[in-house]
């Protein structure tokens, strides 16, 4: 990275890092990972976000790209997100246009796959964020392999559901199958946020090693 | 239950993972930060290398815009630089008006860090901006 290379925001990011401290990072950093872990998951064996398409492992390639954005200002902080957050809304943007160009690449190009070029593109694709935690727009491509892995590990989970007597865990895999959101499945099992999170560690814990698994870049 | 049906209740679960994630408030990983993960470590160390590095690739910016700043109102020579303040303020800046007669291009990196020369450079500079549109 030279002089020539730093973004637009390269000034004003500058400002607002003055004052993040190394623990901030590491905060922010765990928070960008466990994002990655999530929304990797199932997507890294096949497709835009495999080694041979992005030529590093995807977890390290998308956190390398989120904070040298913010840090050389390729990427605005805005004043409405913290550090975790802009982290985040440019991990997703930045795999939308990964997986966008990918599909175009494969569809009409694929001397431009091989050289790729479009790991180079900076175009942000507007979106709401927060509706793309459901629903990653033109990312559906999965192996039959991963399929079998998906039938395998809902099956573990329900029969870990089934012999729970956790009705809160209960419920709230229930409303998982319904497709709520955070907000609606709070509103109806009443909880709070955070009581909600607590549920999440719950059901989390029982399937953090098939994550980890399945996104085959720890 | 179908293939698809389980597909879709996964997506659904770490989409929830996600948002849960977005909105957990920082000061709720603090209790995290004593298990040492390395994937985060080696990040975070190039995270340190690159806010070095981006330090000094802005200072440097910074002194390359007061270098070409500098030249320029050199060129417009001291005389008329003066005559844009009133009297008044023009006794007030008689030490900072030497200073500026005096320095020569080897000398901006000293002042680099002299905020109020660095702010007298910027008010000539506006009321140039003002009086002529130079830039």
């Amino acid at each position: 990275m030279t002089i020539e290379d730093a973004g637009t925001f390269f000034e004003s990011n500058s400002i607002k890092l003055k004052t993040v401290s190394s623990v901030e990072w590491e905060i922010a950093l765990r928070k960008a990972e466990k994002h990655l872990n999530y929304r990797l998951w199932n997507r890294t064996s096949f497709g835009a976000h495999t080694i041979e398409n992005l030529g590093v492992p995807a977890k390290e390639y998308y956190l390398n790209f989120t904070y040298m954005s913010v840090i050389y200002g390729n990427w605005e902080w805005k004043d409405d997100f913290d550090l975790p957050q802009q982290l985040i809304r440019i991990i997703d943007s930045r795999i939308s246009t990964v997986v966008e160009s990918y599909k175009k690449t494969k569809d009409k190009n694929e001397e431009r796959l091989k050289d790729g070029k479009y790991l180079l593109t900076t175009t942000e694709v507007a979106q709401d964020i927060e509706s793309t935690f459901y629903d990653l727009k033109g990312d559906d491509e999965i192996s039959e392999e991963d399929l079998l892995k998906v039938e395998e590990q809902y099956e573990e989970i329900e029969q870990f559901i089934l012999e729970s007597d956790d009705e809160d865990l209960i419920m709230f895999w229930e409303c998982v199958k319904e497709g709520y959101t955070r907000k609606d499945i709070a509103e109806f099992i009443g909880k709070t946020p955070k009581q909600l999170d607590k549920i999440k560690e719950k059901l989390l814990r029982q399937i953090r090693k098939e994550v980890i698994k399945d996104n085959g870049n720890q | 239950m179908e293939t698809n049906n389980a597909l879709k209740t996964l997506r659904n679960l770490y989409g929830l993972f996600m948002e849960i994630n977005y909105h957990t408030e920082p000061a709720d990983f603090v209790s995290e930060l004593n298990d040492k993960d390395p994937f985060i470590s080696v990040h975070l160390k190039n995270v340190m290398l690159h806010r070095t590095k981006a330090k000094a690739m802005l200072k440097k910016r910074k002194f390359e815009e007061l270098k070409e700043q500098f030249i320029a109102l050199k060129k417009v020579g001291l005389e008329k630089l003066q005559e844009l303040f009133p009297p008044a303020e023009r006794v007030e800046m008689v030490k900072l008006f030497n200073k500026f007669e005096e320095l020569t291009e080897k000398d901006i990196e000293a002042i680099n860090e002299d905020q109020d020369f660095l702010t007298f450079i910027s008010s000539i500079k506006d009321k140039l901006e003002d009086e002529d549109g130079i830039k």
